[in-house]
């Protein structure tokens, strides 16, 4: 291939990497502030005009800060880690479609290809609760390792109920197959399961079992410090950034500007582009929101209320959904 | 295709069965029903694949598979050994208080993998049947958890049989990438002469031959019989082999059919040793279960006389063999379910003395079933020998029946030493487990052998009617 | 470029498979394994074949080996744990049938260098989720679903095996 031909790809890869950094430093920026407000504090609001400054001076803090590994860990691991982190949840933009037409890469596997790189999302956690050597490391890693895998399963139903109805694996036509109707309207369990077992992959509260910070102390990056603990900070706000875009995908219509069909057809492409932009990435910022509400919301879960639903209610749930979605797609 | 799948309602059947007796079994742990569940499936599936066993085959699944006929036959083998081996299950399992609901369960569903082995023209299906067949039968063999030797039992076979399932998706990666079909009815026309075909084929018969058990991939068997619980040993003994030898037939004579000289001297040796070392190692056994495993390697070996004889005669001769060696086999591990009192689940010969006293019946078929098992005319087993040594004469391997007919009198020797023994009078042994309904089996079990030793030229002609008279091609 | 990326894949894949059994730690042993199997899948993509690609990444890296890491760190085997492999008395045997099974696999792959493999015209269309659907529910449907049987026979049995108690 010609480097010609690739160049916009390239251009389009380092803007979407671009926008998810900075989105994934303004969640942590934002979760303090909302957290705040939700508890009745002020939050940082010191380092530059209301605080904003705040995530660049928390790099700076992190990579000035001593790099300490155990002295019993297994060096190659603990390092590798935080680097599988990152990197799992960095792929998956690759097949995020943006707007119309603007897609890094729509391969016809594209949302197994997401299902595929967050299930190796718990590669990283479990490394390095295992590399650390340490008990409250390796309890959150294998707490992790549990929970990613029993939910991913609902995970992958609930995809597949979307799948079902788009007829299609490929995330553009998945998005293009909502321009009457929202997924979230024609497929509201679905959503919900999605949703839910978006909260447990992500590790955030109510299931944040494998850091839980009163039983082990910071569960899996307990023996992290400096910037490869902030990989791991970073890689989980990346997470929450692209659950919330993966939402907005299979559910909310991606970028379909809503009532888009009375005004759009008469804009300019570039207009019509960036208006699709924007609303795909407002829908993602209102689940951002959402991921935050919901930690200052909702209470932590006991391990086993966390397998329960997960296997009990969770499961059969999905497999009920997928059905029920496959009898109306036959019927109607 | 709807269609299609109603002609495959017999193995459906005993899905279904299988699932209902999950289910039942969550409900009611242990049921006493669950076994009435499994016969009525069976029964239902046998009534179902007699029904067409006169019929020629048909293919279902644009080729994919083929039922009626051939594998009409076999699957009535199986099933046959499938309702005993539930009989005797639920005699046997109550008294090592292994009485679990999912055995029954896990007998169908092997029988399904078995029964689609049969009926199977693709190897990637046998292959899945196959696979089905042995996970049931790992489980099986290490049902007696709290019992060491059944661990070592269950252990060695799941991980030689691990092993020659690596042989058999060696082979079947070799095989597709030189002719590019996995197809049975398709291979004939595409078989290459290149080395790499040739290795694939080898590594495809290690597995088939590791799993019905022949020299020198028999080292398992005695292990794993000893190990298992009787029924289950039986049921591993007959079914499963002759599920194998039967998907071995289909490969050989109908998917190879055309270079049998390249492939029928390998299995001319392989029977050889099969009954030399299955015999001799026989001879030296205390155990009955140990005893009838290594007497199962043998019968392969005479079973595997008829398929080296590559004629349509010898593979009719081997189906025949199948099913002579089927009943009489079964109708032994029976008895010594029954007859079996250690808690270490052991049957050493001498235990036997008394049988022939305490329960006549039960020791008259023993004997029975052994001189069968001998080839003792008039039963099966003497016709079924007959059946395959004059295929072996007519192919001009005089080598190989003297070598099987020079064992068989070998044998005799080990056979009758037990018949013998059970006559010896020992008042202390404690009745055997009775089971009106096990009796029942064995008795049916002995009636067939005896028609099929009298009158077998019904048996013989319908099983010579499965193949074209050059033997090339199943019908 | 294809030949490159199958050049990367291969050797790749050759050494996950060689650390796999090389490896003195079990938690590196699994991990060989997890590159083997995206070599592996990198392979299927240089084939056409993207859902296999896919499908062997989800379900063999991305839950079973998980699930093997699980195990060994249950266990926490450590190295010293583990016992040295020593050839003893039947070693001579093992390397001599091993060598010979290399050999005749050997042999029979060196016959077909310089063959040339015609590429099938249908090859593209094969690996895409809809061929392989109409593959999978139409004529080996059966094989589908004996596969869920054999699915669930493993299931029950390991259940069965696990969970019941014996007197």
């Amino acid at each position: 291939m010609a480097f010609e031909s690739l160049q916009p790809k390239l251009l389009l890869l380092a803007a979407a990497l671009l926008a998810l950094f900075t989105m994934a430093a303004y969640t942590v920026y934002f979760e303090r502030r909302i957290s705040a407000w939700i508890q009745n504090r002020i939050g940082p609001n010191r380092v530059g005009p209301f605080g904003l400054l705040q995530p660049l001076a928390d790099v700076l803090k992190l990579l000035f800060k001593e790099d300490i590994a155990p002295a019993a860990a297994d060096r190659l691991l603990h390092r590798l880690a935080p680097m599988i982190s990152v990197t799992a949840a960095v792929a998956t933009i690759g097949v995020l479609p943006f707007a119309h037409n603007l897609i890094l890469a729509d391969v016809n596997i594209g949302i197994l290809y997401i299902l595929a790189i967050t299930s190796l999302n718990v590669y990283g956690i479990t490394l390095s609760g295992w590399a650390s050597n340490s008990k409250y490391a390796l309890l959150g890693g294998l707490r992790s390792s549990a929970q990613l895998i029993s939910y991913e399963i609902a995970m992958g139903l609930a995809v597949l109920s979307v799948v079902v109805q788009s007829e299609s694996l490929m995330t553009s036509q998945i998005v293009e197959a909502q321009a009457e109707i929202w997924n979230v309207l024609r497929n509201p369990l679905g959503f919900l399961i999605f949703l839910i077992t978006a909260f447990a992959e992500t590790n955030r509260l109510p299931f944040d079992l494998p850091e839980a910070e009163q039983e082990l102390v910071a569960g899996y990056h307990t023996e992290y410090s400096s910037m490869k603990f902030g990989m791991f900070y970073v890689a989980e706000y990346m997470n929450v950034v692209l659950s919330s875009a993966v939402i907005t995908t299979l559910f909310f219509g991606g970028y379909l500007v809503p009532f888009g069909h009375l005004f759009m057809s008469d804009l300019p492409a570039w207009a019509r582009t960036g208006l699709e932009v924007l609303s795909f990435f407002g829908k993602t910022g209102f689940f951002v929101f959402v991921f935050i509400w919901v930690r200052w919301t909702i209470p932590r879960f006991k391990y086993n209320q966390l397998m329960r639903l997960g296997w009990v209610y969770l499961f059969p749930l999905a497999v009920l959904n997928l059905v029920l979605v496959a009898l109306a797609r036959m019927l109607f | 295709m709807w269609l299609d799948t109603l002609a495959l309602m017999p193995v459906l059947l005993l899905v279904v069965a299988g699932l209902l007796i999950i289910v039942l079994d969550s409900l009611d742990n242990d049921s006493p029903v669950l076994p009435w569940v499994a016969l009525l499936g069976l029964l239902g599936a046998l009534v179902l694949e007699l029904n067409r066993l006169g019929g020629g085959g048909r293919f279902l699944f644009e080729g994919l598979l083929r039922v009626g006929g051939f594998s009409a036959y076999v699957n009535a083998v199986l099933l046959l050994g499938g309702i005993a081996t539930v009989i005797f299950c639920r005699a046997y399992l109550p008294r090592i208080w292994h009485a679990h609901g999912e055995v029954y369960a896990l007998v169908l569903f092997a029988l399904v993998g078995m029964m689609v082995m049969a009926a199977s023209y693709d190897l990637v299906l046998t292959f899945l049947g196959l696979e089905t067949m042995s996970v049931a039968l790992y489980v099986l063999t290490g049902l007696a958890r709290e019992d060491v030797r059944a661990n070592e039992a269950a252990m060695k076979y799941f991980l030689l049989g691990a092993f020659a399932t690596g042989f058999v998706l060696y082979g079947l990666a070799f095989l597709y990438g030189t002719t590019g079909t996995t197809r049975l009815d398709l291979l004939p026309t595409r078989i290459p002469n290149t080395p790499l075909f040739w290795v694939g084929v080898g590594l495809l018969l290690v597995g088939f031959l590791f799993k019905i058990a022949a020299v020198p991939f028999h080292m398992w068997a005695p292990d794993a019989y000893q190990g298992a619980p009787t029924p289950i040993a039986g049921f591993m003994a007959t079914a499963s082999k002759a599920a194998a030898m039967s998907a071995l037939l289909l490969l050989l004579g109908h998917g190879l059919g055309l270079v049998r000289p390249q492939w029928a001297d390998v299995l001319a040796v392989v029977a050889a040793l099969s009954m030399i070392v299955g015999n001799g190692a026989a001879l030296m056994q205390g155990e009955v279960k140990r005893l009838l495993a290594y007497s199962g390697i043998a019968h392969v070996g005479y079973a595997l006389v008829g398929i080296a004889s590559a004629s349509a005669s010898g593979y009719a001769g081997a189906l025949f063999y199948l099913l002579a060696y089927a009943s009489a086999a079964l109708g032994a591990f029976g008895v010594a379910a029954l007859w079996e009192q250690r808690p270490d689940r052991q049957l050493p010969a001498e235990d036997l003395s008394g049988l022939g006293r305490r329960h006549p019946l039960l020791g008259a078929l023993w004997v029975l079933f052994l001189l069968s098992l001998v080839g003792f005319p008039p039963l099966a087993g003497f016709m079924a020998k007959y059946a395959v040594f004059a295929a072996a004469v007519q192919a001009g391997k005089i080598w190989l029946v003297l070598i099987g007919v020079i064992t068989s009198m070998i044998s005799a020797y080990y056979y009758l030493r037990l018949c013998v023994l059970i006559w010896r009078p020992v008042e202390a042994h404690p009745l055997p487990s009775s089971g009106q309904l096990a009796s029942g089996v064995l008795l049916l079990t002995s009636a067939l052998l005896l028609w099929l030793g009298l009158w077998p030229s019904g048996v013989l002609e319908l099983v010579g009617r499965f193949f074209e008279d050059s033997g090339l091609v199943l019908r | 470029m294809q030949v490159v990326l199958f050049g990367i894949c291969a050797l790749l894949a050759i050494v996950g498979a060689v650390g796999v059994i090389t490896a003195r730690n079990p938690v590196y042993s699994a991990l060989f394994l997890v590159l083997n199997f995206f070599s592996l899948a990198g392979l299927y993509l240089s084939l056409e074949a993207q859902f296999l690609a896919v499908t062997q990444v989800i379900v063999y890296a991305g839950a079973i080996v998980v699930l093997f890491l699980f195990v060994i760190m249950l266990l926490n085997l450590r190295p010293e744990d583990l016992p040295r492999f020593r050839l003893d008395r039947t070693g001579p045997l093992v390397v001599l049938l091993s060598l010979g099974l290399l050999l005749g696999v050997g042999m029979g792959i060196w016959s077909l260098l310089g063959a040339s493999f015609p590429q099938d015209p249908q090859a593209q269309a094969v690996g895409t989720v809809e061929s392989l659907g109409r593959a999978l529910f139409g004529r080996y449907l059966v094989g589908f679903e004996v596969v869920a049987v054999l699915l669930l026979v493993a299931m029950i049995g390991s259940v069965m095996l696990a969970k019941r108690r014996f007197q």
